[in-house]
Formats: structure tokens, sequence, C-alpha cells
């Protein structure tokens, strides 16, 4: 009894082993442009934090009417001084902040006011944080030109898709249309060709799988440099000839799924 | 010429992104999701860059913390949507590296086997896995970043793990029926 336990635990740490192992060696292919347009994102967005914390100072002209309003608060109207430099204020830009100052100074001309300058709160310069640092204005960016991938021999294609398409089914009348993803790589070259929808016979997914390697495209290009893309297209398998590749956009052109 | 970034930020991305989305990618059942998901955490984590205590955490620490948030607050929408369960069978960037077409398709069919049956776990062990296993931490790293003891950790991708093998078990005997 104890044998038949002991052996059933050997039985199931394998199989922990196993899983344990099928799970590291899944990979997750992350897309090629992927890195570069969300660390381009980020700095948008941080160069949008640094615009909005400067622009966070009040303005000239706000300063002017707080401290219009907290004198008329504070009741400095009863004082003939008050009201002149009131007037004076709301005369052209006479406040000026200093940019380290905490107080508002308030240049007027005589009479001069002799009672205890009003306490405005007025606005610090906010704390410049150490992350913002010695960092310049930058344009948001706008979209950029772009081309999509082409297929570069399409006789070659068909004839290729014809090679693979196995004999027997042929013979048998059975056909079918695979669905396909793959990746174009800046240099044209297919790479990581998997099946996005079955035939439903799995020697025509494969036969499918294998023409791709034989496929060479143009590579999309962005703001006319080559770069990596995913191209879905369908290959459809037709007993009696006519196997092609096929696809839903307009001129018979291969379908882009997925671009840069 | 790239933009600028805080410079420590900058040290964050590079080498904590790829930690980061692996993760993410395997909480959710797509990559469009993974990738936006990825974006918010970044974008989180810069703008509360200035609350980020080295005395807490690791960087990667905080960056798998902001990204289990997102994570969660995400299954929960797509629950309350009623749309939790997406069927991971078009995962088109999980792939194995098996050198021929016929054995990649094999290990693919594996893999996403194993991903939908990790699908079915619970919330926590779905979340202990995720961390072993896509953002590739050690039973001290998933510790700091659960807040519970390293002897917890390997208790918990123990269980996870038996009840991972259960689930596959179970998809099997459902697909022979």
């Amino acid at each position: 009894m104890f044998g038949n336990r002991r052996q059933g635990r050997d039985l199931e740490d394998r199989d922990l082993r196993r899983l344990d192992r099928d799970l590291r060696q899944i990979v997750i292919e992350e897309r090629e442009s992927y890195a570069s347009e969300l660390r381009a994102e980020l700095t948008r967005e941080f160069a949008r934090l640094r615009d909005r914390h400067w622009s966070r100072r009040p303005s000239r002209r706000l300063i002017q009417v707080a401290a219009t309003v907290l004198l008329v608060l504070t009741g400095s109207l009863a004082f003939p001084g008050a009201r002149a430099a009131i007037l004076g204020l709301l005369e052209a830009g006479s406040v000026a902040l200093s940019p380290d100052a905490s107080t508002t100074v308030v240049r007027t001309n005589p009479p001069v006011v002799r009672q205890p300058p009003p306490v405005v709160a007025s606005p610090r310069e906010p704390e410049r944080p150490a992350m913002l640092a010695n960092l310049e204005e930058r344009p948001i960016r706008t979209p950029v030109p772009a081309t999509l991938p082409a297929l570069l021999d399409r006789d070659g294609a068909r004839l290729t898709v014809a090679h693979e398409y196995p004999a027997l089914l042929q013979r048998r009348g059975i056909g079918g249309r695979v669905g396909l993803l793959m990746w174009v790589r800046a240099d044209g070259a297919v790479e990581f060709p998997q099946i996005e929808s079955t035939s439903g016979v799995r020697e025509l997914d494969l036969a499918a799988l294998r023409a791709t390697q034989s496929l060479s495209f143009a590579p999309a290009t962005r703001l006319g440099d080559p770069v990596g893309t995913w191209v879905s297209f369908s290959i459809r398998f037709q007993p009696g000839g006519a196997e092609r590749a096929e696809s839903d956009s307009e001129g018979g052109g291969f379908h882009i799924a997925l671009s840069n | 010429m790239p933009g600028e970034l805080p410079p420590d930020f900058e040290a964050w991305f590079r080498d904590h992104r790829e930690s980061v989305y692996r993760y993410v990618r395997f909480r959710v059942a797509s990559r469009d999701a993974a990738e936006d998901l990825t974006s918010e955490v970044f974008m989180k984590a810069l703008r509360s860059l200035r609350r980020y205590d080295p005395r807490r955490s690791a960087p990667r620490t905080w960056l798998l913390r902001i990204a289990r948030n997102a994570t969660t607050d995400h299954l929960r929408a797509l629950q309350r949507r009623g749309s939790l369960h997406i069927s991971l069978d078009r995962a088109p960037d999980l792939v194995s590296r098996a050198p021929s077409q016929e054995e990649r398709m094999l290990r693919e069919e594996q893999v996403q086997r194993l991903l939908n049956a990790a699908a079915t776990l619970r919330a926590a062990d779905q979340e202990v896995l995720s961390l072993r296993y896509g953002a590739g931490l050690g039973n001290m790293e998933i510790a700091e970043t659960l807040k519970i003891s390293a002897n917890a950790v390997a208790v918990r991708v123990h269980r996870a793990l038996n009840r991972l093998r259960a689930a596959i078990a179970e998809s099997r005997a459902g697909e022979e029926d």
C-alpha cells in the first residue's frame, strides 16, 4: 500500500516538473515596434506633465485680480490710500511677482498706503522636481507616412502553393481555406507563420505553413525606412487547380491585418 | 534621436518592460489588451514617479504591483461586461521555438491548452503563476511583490501547479467525450 502511495507521489512530482518545464518554455513574442511606440508615448506624456507643471504658474492678471479682491475683503477701501492702490493695481501691469518672493510687491504712485500691507496669499514658485531638470520642449509627433508590405512574386507564390498541395488530397477532391498570420521582417523575409483559422484538414494547414517560407515581400515602411509588421492572409486549396492566395482587400492583394 | 525620460525611469523601462509585459500577457487573453495594460502601467508609474520609495520596494516590484492592480481592474471590468472568458485559441504571439513547423504547431497547441486551463484557475493561482512564468520572478521576488514569505510562495506555486494539472486533465477528458 505504501509502495502504491509513493509511486503515485513520484508520478505527481514528475507531472509537476513537466508542467513547470512546459510553462517555462512558453515564448511571448512582443510586437517588434511596441517598445519604441510605448517609449515615444511616454516621452510625450512626460513633456505634457512638465508643461502642465509649469503652466500652473498663475498669470500676472490673475494676481492683480486676487490682490484687488483681498484688499476689498479686508476693508481697505475705508482708507483713501488703499483706494488709490487698487486703482493703481487695475492700471496696466502694476503688480510684479518676484520669482522667489512669497508676497506680492505692489508698485504704486503716491499717495502711499500707510496701512500694513495686506497679506496676499500669493502663489509660490512651484518646486521644480529633479526629474524635470534640464528638459526642453518637444513637439507632439503627428502621424507619419507609412506603407504596407506587398507580395513581390505573385505568380511564384501561386506555383509554390500548388507545389505544396498534397497530391493525395487533390486526387480525393479535398480542399479548404487556411487563414495565416506571419511577421514580415524589415528585410522582407517571413517569420513566425501561424495558423489563424484552420481549413479543418491538418495536412492542408501544414502545406500552407510550408508555402509561407517561400513567399517574399517588399517590407512595410515608416518614414521611408523598412520596418517589420504582421501580415494576415489566406490560402485556398481548390481541387482541380486554381490554388491561390486570396484576400478580402480590393485588387486581390493580401489582406494586411496589423501594421505599425 | 529618442526623446527624454527621467534617467531612472529610462532604466526601469529598459530593464523591466519585458517582465511587466510578460506578466500581463500571461493574464489577459490578447496581445492588444497586454499592450494597452503595459502602456497604462508605465504611464501610471511615470505620473507617480515621485511617490516611489526605494526603501519600500525594488523598482521591478513596484512596477509589477501597479501591473497587478491594472490587470485586476481590467479583468473585473471584463467580468462586469460578461466577457471574461475570451478564447486563447488565437494567440499568435504565444509561440514556441521548436525547430520544425510540425513541432511548432504541436507545441503551440500545448501552449494554448496550458493557458486555456490556466484561465480557469482562481485569480490567486493565476497571479502566482503569471509572476513566476510570465514575469520570470524567483520565489523571493514574488514574496516581495505579494508581501508574503518565500515559503508561502513555494506552497502557493505547488498548489497552483497541481490545480493546473487537474484543469488540463479535465479539459482533455472533455475533449475525449
